[in-house]
């Protein structure tokens, strides 16, 4: 298991769009990718409605977890992804 | 689509239901096909397999029984649980930059709705005026754990009309 930490710097937080966007990437990797608002609620980062449903918004702090298959890798593609849209 | 096809093997959820669930048209318009949707994460299915209707008028409705599972401070998508699909009601396009002015959720979280039942208002000239598309999407986001979702309707749709059949594996 491998973990980081982000702080969302979209101003409107993990809505809709980078929402799906998460979704398809972390779908893509063989490892399981969770995803936990600090101080609020986590889920699999697999699934839409759950990943919107933590109400993440701008200046919240999110611990991204993976677990199983090639975590390195799969942390590099989160640590990615999340610098990239979120 | 491995995923949905596994959970299927691994007999997720009773199998006793309707082989077919339908969703109902959920504004009165013309029936957008997915791919047509302007919006890439709903036309390349990123979001699940969606339908778009360009509204008539700014009224969105429930388009099965359900319970709202969540709406977002931005006022312009809710999202309902229905049997074992989670469904996305997203509407226009790139609205979320418009903070939730001209909209209007009728629906609280945990609320449970009966088709047709008025889920949120848009304020269509608003909407056009901030330059976004008004098209009003619905998302089975959980598409991949049914064998399909195939549109059963195009052209014009009111409300109610059959729009959309949900197949189990």
């Amino acid at each position: 298991m491998k973990q980081f930490q982000f702080v969302i710097t979209d101003p409107i937080g993990i809505h809709a769009r980078p929402a799906g966007l998460l979704v398809k990437a972390a779908k893509a990797l063989d490892s399981t990718v969770t995803v936990e608002k600090v101080g609020g609620k986590s889920t699999v980062a697999t699934k839409l409605m759950a990943v919107m449903g933590l109400g993440v918004k701008g200046g919240d702090t999110v611990t991204v977890t993976v677990e199983g298959g090639d975590e390195e890798a799969s942390l590099h593609a989160m640590e990615q992804f999340f610098r990239e849209n979120l | 689509m491995q995923v949905g096809l596994f959970d299927f093997l691994k007999g997720k959820g009773p199998s006793a239901a309707p082989s077919g669930d339908i969703l109902a048209a959920y504004a009165n318009g013309t029936v957008v096909p997915m791919e047509q949707i302007p919006d890439e994460v709903f036309s390349q299915g990123i979001m699940g397999v969606c339908c778009g209707i360009e509204p008539e008028d700014g009224k969105v409705c429930a388009p099965a029984d359900g319970t709202v599972s969540q709406l977002t401070d931005t006022l312009h998508a809710v999202g309902l649980t229905v049997g074992e699909m989670e469904l996305l009601v997203h509407a226009g396009v790139d609205t979320v930059e418009m903070n939730g002015d001209g909209f209007t959720n009728a629906v609280k979280e945990g609320q449970s709705v009966k088709k047709g039942d008025l889920l949120l208002t848009m304020d269509l000239g608003k909407v056009r005026a901030a330059g976004h598309p008004a098209t009003v999407i619905l998302a089975v986001t959980n598409s991949d754990d049914f064998a399909a979702v195939e549109a059963v309707a195009s052209g014009h749709v009111q409300t109610g009309d059959s729009l959309l059949r949900v197949r189990k594996a």
